[in-house]
């Protein structure tokens, strides 16, 4: 019965979407409100329609319905139901399926939300986000139906989505004894919430998206709907942000390799995305100020979106081998034509649009120095790193196999060489467009408002050299780069509160809160530049300063490394509630002769894979992670380890908070003016002149 | 200024009715045909799967005895291609079944090619001498033969007809009960 209400809501959520983006187009052309009207209320019950479908799968997902072969394929009688219900996303079919309930959700949010403000864009915002809608739910219905149920015909065993003729339904626990279990990896707090971040990421760039495109097929090509893009675009990139972030953490805790980052492809098919975005969320100022830059942030928004189809694809369709790649599937090639047609009729668009002349610059560049000079070149090196990333990972494997008929896949290596002078660019910038002006800065107004930024920088290197002992120059550059970035952002922080308390007379703690809530956008924009300096600072320190060892140990032996010494105390095996069999050794960590922690790393059997886990000792110096790589099979008499100090790693995950917490300063709504009132009263001049 | 407007120095050109590309977006759009032809024939390629049917791909094989086979030239001939090498756990469990086979057959029309993928000349002298093949064993310099039959990995073994076409394939280690099966079947019927 569940396998009957999620295939027929979800046919009717593909009945729909097509049928919004009919009626929309039709009562766009005709102006006919009436029709657009319906088109919106079809493109909002795709929601509730893939809800339910949703719903019906977690249902059967939580009763054990084995007889659906999805549920068959990613959980077993032993699965918690905690990791049942995250089941859904645990394979390709219910992550599709859970990936068009956002979408929709997302397309549901911005018609309810944006309904009024851009109604001119309306029609066209449908037309779009229900096209890529019912593409997703195309796949989900014709390619991977996680509805499809395990048939009988003679004895044979058969999944379909109906039923084939002469078969007979097998019961659910005669199935529910060879079902798979969920993937070991995927068992982890990380990876629960990982995936659905991402996934909100990736779809909410169909907002933006939809606006830009709905922009040029309407021919309303004001600035007005560059804003609506704009906040689309931060809860997109907050999401991808937190997404990649947590995806790190997950990495460094279950994949035991002691990184977080490995440059792997299906990595980089989320990073690049972030990238453009990123640049867009920059370059759509200079438009929103200057007026300037309209053909480019269109193609960085279209891009965007672009990007995030092809990393799809290219991580799904069995493109590229990845550590962690998913399955190779059918649906490589819709996805791939869906790709190629939405690149090249955006791409057509806008060439359109330009050449009639409608998306003409209104100021042109005069000053290399001036703010928007500055942001097309951080512009210009976020889409160099763009595609040296892309080449390393999708490039030049594809290339290589193809014309010279071997398969070249660009290690780790290539990236470390190739990214660092383009983040080492990036952080320049960052540390000085900021202070520079609109129009037109010079050199010496520029220089003076360094001056305190720099002092702090030298102030804090020198303090790095004395309580380090580090004079690796290559260290010290990265981390005075990276912090002046930071104390920029600082130092303006500041500047802009005192020039409150000067003026007004308030508190400090007032005059902040007054700036953040005065200038969300830019003080949050300070606030994710730290957070970004944290980053950067831990990625520096985590990857220069890695030390690693390797040791074999006796019981009661110990290894000292790095200014700690490691103690192997003793070893249990133990066979967990979900049936894993666990291979635990108990170490002791102290320094100095004091006892610091007892770590438990281990080794986790499943049937079909093994998995490391690391036991990790954290301060804000660094993480001792030690990892359990192999011992004796009968006594455990001895065991081997591996050890790795990792200076400063934390700050990566405490630069990631930083940063959500600052993209969230800048993403609130600030209207506090009721739309109707809004709409009545013309002060578009004033409200830009605060902005 | 004067009225006259000369060409280049005017501001706001008339709005277009024709589309005409400029050289800028003409390399644009081409580079994005090109960026998706590049990719759908790589995806293409990948998606290419072992033959099953159909005439068996030709290929010369060098074995390290020096002796050079063309499968062209061995019509007539039931042929066993198996894809192997020396790092394959697999391969060495079936080792023995596919000598056993060989000796039986080597008098009835049937031809076996052994072809080491990615393999050291030393690794498949050794691995030949641990399990005393003495069919045709060759390594498949540069993957040539590999990717003819887009193999994904060892041992994966062909049968080849009288005709010269693919009969069976079969992706896993091979039984000599279920060998044997196959080349009476094939030997009998020619399917």
């Amino acid at each position: 019965m569940l396998a009957e209400i999620g295939l027929v809501s979800t046919f009717l959520a593909f009945v729909a979407a097509l049928y919004a983006i009919v009626v929309a187009v039709i009562g766009g052309r005709r102006h006919a409100e009436r029709l657009i009207v319906s088109a919106r209320n079809a493109a909002l019950l795709t929601f509730l329609l893939l809800l339910v479908a949703t719903g019906a799968l977690v249902v059967a997902l939580m009763t054990e319905q084995y007889q659906m072969s999805y549920v068959w394929s990613v959980s077993d009688p032993a699965t918690p139901p905690f990791y049942r219900f995250t089941a859904l996303w645990g394979s390709q079919k219910g992550s599709l399926l859970f990936w068009s309930l956002l979408m929709s959700l997302f397309a549901a949010a911005a018609l309810l939300i944006n309904w009024r403000t851009h109604r001119r864009l309306m029609p066209y915002v449908i037309a779009y986000t229900m096209a890529t809608l019912a593409f997703f739910v195309g796949l989900v219905l014709f390619y991977e139906n996680p509805f499809e149920r395990w048939w009988l015909v003679g004895s044979q065993a058969v999944s379909s989505a109906l039923i084939p003729a002469g078969a007979a339904a097998p019961t659910a626990e005669r199935l529910a004894e060879t079902a798979n279990g969920l993937n070991p990896l995927l068992r982890h707090f990380g990876m629960i919430i990982h995936p659905p971040m991402l996934y909100l990421g990736f779809v909410g760039f169909v907002i933006p998206f939809a606006f830009a495109m709905a922009a040029l097929a309407s021919g309303d090509l004001s600035t007005n709907w560059i804003k609506a893009t704009r906040r689309w675009t931060l809860v997109a990139w907050l999401f991808l942000s937190l997404g990649l972030l947590l995806g790190g953490r997950w990495a460094y805790d279950v994949l035991g390799w002691g990184g977080y980052w490995g440059w792997d492809p299906v990595e980089n098919a989320a990073f690049l995305p972030w990238l453009i975005g990123t640049a867009f969320l920059h370059s759509v100022m200079i438009q929103e100020k200057r007026g300037m830059l309209k053909v480019w942030n269109m193609f960085l928004v279209i891009g965007t979106f672009s990007a995030v189809i092809f990393g799809t694809f290219a991580t799904r369709s069995g493109l590229i081998d990845s550590v962690h790649s998913f399955a190779r599937s059918e649906i490589g090639f819709p996805m791939f034509f869906f790709w190629a047609i939405i690149s090249l009729i955006s791409a057509g668009l806008i060439l359109w649009r330009w050449n009639r002349g409608e998306l003409k610059d209104e100021h042109r560049f005069v000053n290399i120095l001036s703010r928007e000079s500055l942001f097309v070149l951080n512009n210009v090196v976020f889409v160099m790193l763009f595609v040296a990333i892309f080449w390393g990972s999708f490039g030049a494997p594809v290339v290589s196999e193809l014309f010279m008929n071997e398969n070249i896949t660009l290690g780790t290596d290539y990236f470390l060489r190739v990214t660092p002078p383009l983040f080492v660019a990036l952080y320049i910038l960052m540390g000085i467009a900021p202070l520079s002006a609109w129009g037109a800065t010079s050199l010496r107004r520029l220089s003076r408002s360094l001056i305190v930024p720099l002092a702090l920088t030298a102030v804090l290197l020198v303090g790095v050299v004395i309580t380090q002992h580090t004079g690796d120059p290559g260290a010290l550059f990265g981390y005075g780069i990276v912090s002046m970035a930071g104390f920029v952002a600082l130092y303006e922080t500041y500047r802009g509160a005192t020039a409150r308390r000067r003026s007004l007379g308030e508190s400090w703690p007032r005059a902040i809160g007054a700036l953040f809530t005065r200038n969300r956008r830019r003080y949050g924009g300070y606030v994710v530049h730290l957070g970004i300096t944290v980053i950067g600072i831990g990625v520096i320190g985590s990857t220069l300063f890695q030390q690693e060892t390797q040791r074999t140990l006796s019981v009661g032996e110990t290894l000292d490394f790095g200014g700690y010494s490691l103690r192997y105390d003793g070893f249990t095996d133990a066979i967990a509630e979900d049936g894993r069999r666990m291979q635990i050794a108990d170490v002791t960590i102290s320094r100095d002769g004091r006892e610091l922690a007892r770590l438990r790393p281990r080794q986790d059997i499943y049937p079909t894979m093994p998995m490391t886990i690391a036991g990790s000792y954290s301060t804000a110096e660094a993480d001792y992670y030690v990892l359990l790589v192999g011992w004796e099979e009968t006594s455990a008499q001895n065991a081997t380890f591996k050890v790795y100090i990792n200076p400063l790693i934390n700050l990566v995950w405490w630069g990631g908070v930083i940063l959500i917490l600052g993209t969230l300063i800048g993403t609130w709504p600030t209207e506090t003016v009721p739309a109707q009132l809004r709409q009545a009263a013309p002060i578009n001049g004033r409200a830009r002149a605060k902005a | 200024m004067t009225d006259v407007n000369l060409p280049f120095e005017t501001d706001e050109p008339a709005p277009q009715r024709g589309f005409r590309l400029g050289l800028g977006s003409i390399v644009l759009l081409v580079g994005i045909v090109l960026v998706a032809v590049v990719f759908g024939i790589a995806l293409l390629q990948r998606n290419q799967t072992q033959p099953t049917a159909g005439p068996a791909p030709d290929f010369t094989l060098t074995t390290l005895d020096g002796d050079t086979y063309r499968l062209a030239d061995l019509k007539g001939q039931v042929v066993v291609i198996n894809f192997w090498a020396s790092w394959c756990g697999p391969c060495r469990v079936e080792a023995p079944a596919l000598q056993k086979v060989w000796e039986r057959y080597q008098n009835q029309g049937v031809t076996f090619l052994g072809v080491a993928y990615t393999d050291t000349e030393r690794g498949a002298r050794e691995f030949i001498a641990q399990y005393s093949q003495t069919y045709p064993n060759g390594l498949d310099l540069g993957t040539k033969i590999s990717d003819l039959y887009n193999i994904q990995g060892v041992p994966e073994t062909f049968i080849i007809n009288q005709r010269g076409e693919v009969v069976e394939f079969i992706m896993q280690q091979i039984s000599e009960a279920q060998l044997s099966a196959i080349l009476d079947r094939v030997l009998a019927t020619g399917v």
